[in-house]
């Protein structure tokens, strides 16, 4: 066999050599692509989610306490509420109203001689939350112990 | 002559000198006597006053701790003793003393004295004095008015025969007539402010807040002559 033959064959089992490892790689970049793996590719970490909304304010009507015995013609009605609530105090002798500010409220609301049933009431500030309603009874009695 | 003189002027001296001593003594011993004698009784007195206003303070104190108010109907009336259901559906006893329990009818925020013979089944009371559990030692019977003071969801309206049915939180419906002397009032949704309104205007679904007064001559349970209403719309809850 001639030289120039084996060079030419060599050079020809190499670059076939060359062919076949770029023609088997394309082949395996293809088949990926192609594949739709069936577990997540991106790895999903578990976030903990904090709720950031603010619970609402309870009507809580602090003073005076229910069954109070008062000697003056008048008591001062304190409590919170949620913030920015109308709050509407009733009895048989008076009605107010009253835009809460801020999350408490105060108001000096007059008594009748004897028994006077109050109800109060705190409507949110867009009038979607539950409506919150304390009653409560006060004694406006002039007795010397 | 010498010898005489110099003991007579020893001898005055010795006395002059013992009736000063005795002169300037006398008044303090006196007044020292005194004081011993008055200032612990001085002392005594101030301290038994002291402790008189002491003793009567915390008297009136534990009294006043001691004093509850219970608002009832009387169900049973019988010697020394009555017998209320209170707001909260409790029964009480109440112990009356001929001799300390003072009764009184409230009338246009006034009490008039009373006799506790006055007091009758159905009457609507308070009592005031010593709670223990469910019995009270009465200092005193007020007999007053029984208003009740609720709010509910409008139910239904009548226009016919002037009335309204309102649901309240508790699931207990009542049925409200619209009288001529009924203060009927509605939240301005727009300024929040009360507005004075007719019949007409209350619809289902408004809030409603009433005050009723029971008599005692009801047609129907839960039925009152409304004194006053007060209408939230319902636009306020859906602006």
């Amino acid at each position: 066999m001639k030289r120039e033959t084996t060079i030419a064959i060599l050079f020809g089992i190499v670059l076939g050599g060359i062919l076949a490892v770029f023609i088997l790689m394309k082949n395996k970049e293809t088949q990926l692509e192609k594949t739709k793996s069936i577990s997540p590719s991106v790895t999903v970490t578990p976030k903990i989610v904090v709720n950031t909304v603010k619970e609402e304010k309870v009507l809580e009507v602090t003073q005076p306490k229910d069954g109070a015995i008062v000697r003056k013609n008048s008591v001062s009605i304190a409590g919170s509420v949620p913030k920015g609530a109308m709050v509407f105090i009733t009895s048989p002798i008076k009605d107010l109203l009253l835009n809460a500010d801020k999350e408490q409220f105060t108001a000096d609301f007059p008594l009748a001689f004897g028994e006077n049933s109050i109800e109060i009431t705190a409507y949110s500030k867009n009038g979607q939350s539950k409506i919150q309603t304390k009653h409560i009874k006060v004694y406006h009695l002039d007795e010397q112990l | 002559m010498k010898k005489t003189i110099v003991p007579f002027i020893f001898v005055t001296i010795v006395l002059l000198s013992l009736t000063k001593i005795a002169k300037g003594q006398t008044p303090t011993a006196v007044s020292t006597d005194e004081a011993q004698v008055s200032s612990p009784s001085a002392i005594d007195e101030e301290e038994i006053n002291t402790l008189k206003e002491k003793i009567a303070t915390k008297v009136a104190e534990l009294r006043e701790k001691n004093n509850k108010a219970v608002g009832g109907s009387v169900t049973t009336v019988s010697t020394g003793a009555l017998k209320i259901k209170g707001s909260d559906e409790s029964n009480y006893e109440i112990k009356i003393d001929d001799a300390l329990t003072k009764a009184y009818q409230i009338v246009n925020n006034q009490k008039k004295e009373i006799k506790i013979q006055d007091i009758k089944k159905g009457d609507y009371i308070i009592v005031t004095g010593d709670l223990n559990e469910k019995t009270i030692t009465a200092n005193f019977i007020y007999v007053d008015e029984l208003y009740i003071v609720n709010s509910g969801s409008v139910s239904e309206v009548n226009k016919e025969d002037y009335y309204i049915k309102v649901l309240t939180g508790d699931k207990e419906t009542f049925t409200l007539d619209i009288e001529t002397f009924t203060k009927q009032q509605m939240l301005n949704i727009k300024t929040l402010k009360p507005e004075v309104v007719g019949f007409s205007k209350v619809k289902e679904g408004d809030r409603l807040h009433f005050v009723v007064k029971r008599t005692g001559t009801e047609r129907e349970v839960n039925r009152f002559a409304a004194q006053k209403i007060f209408i939230i719309p319902q636009e306020y809850f859906i602006k």
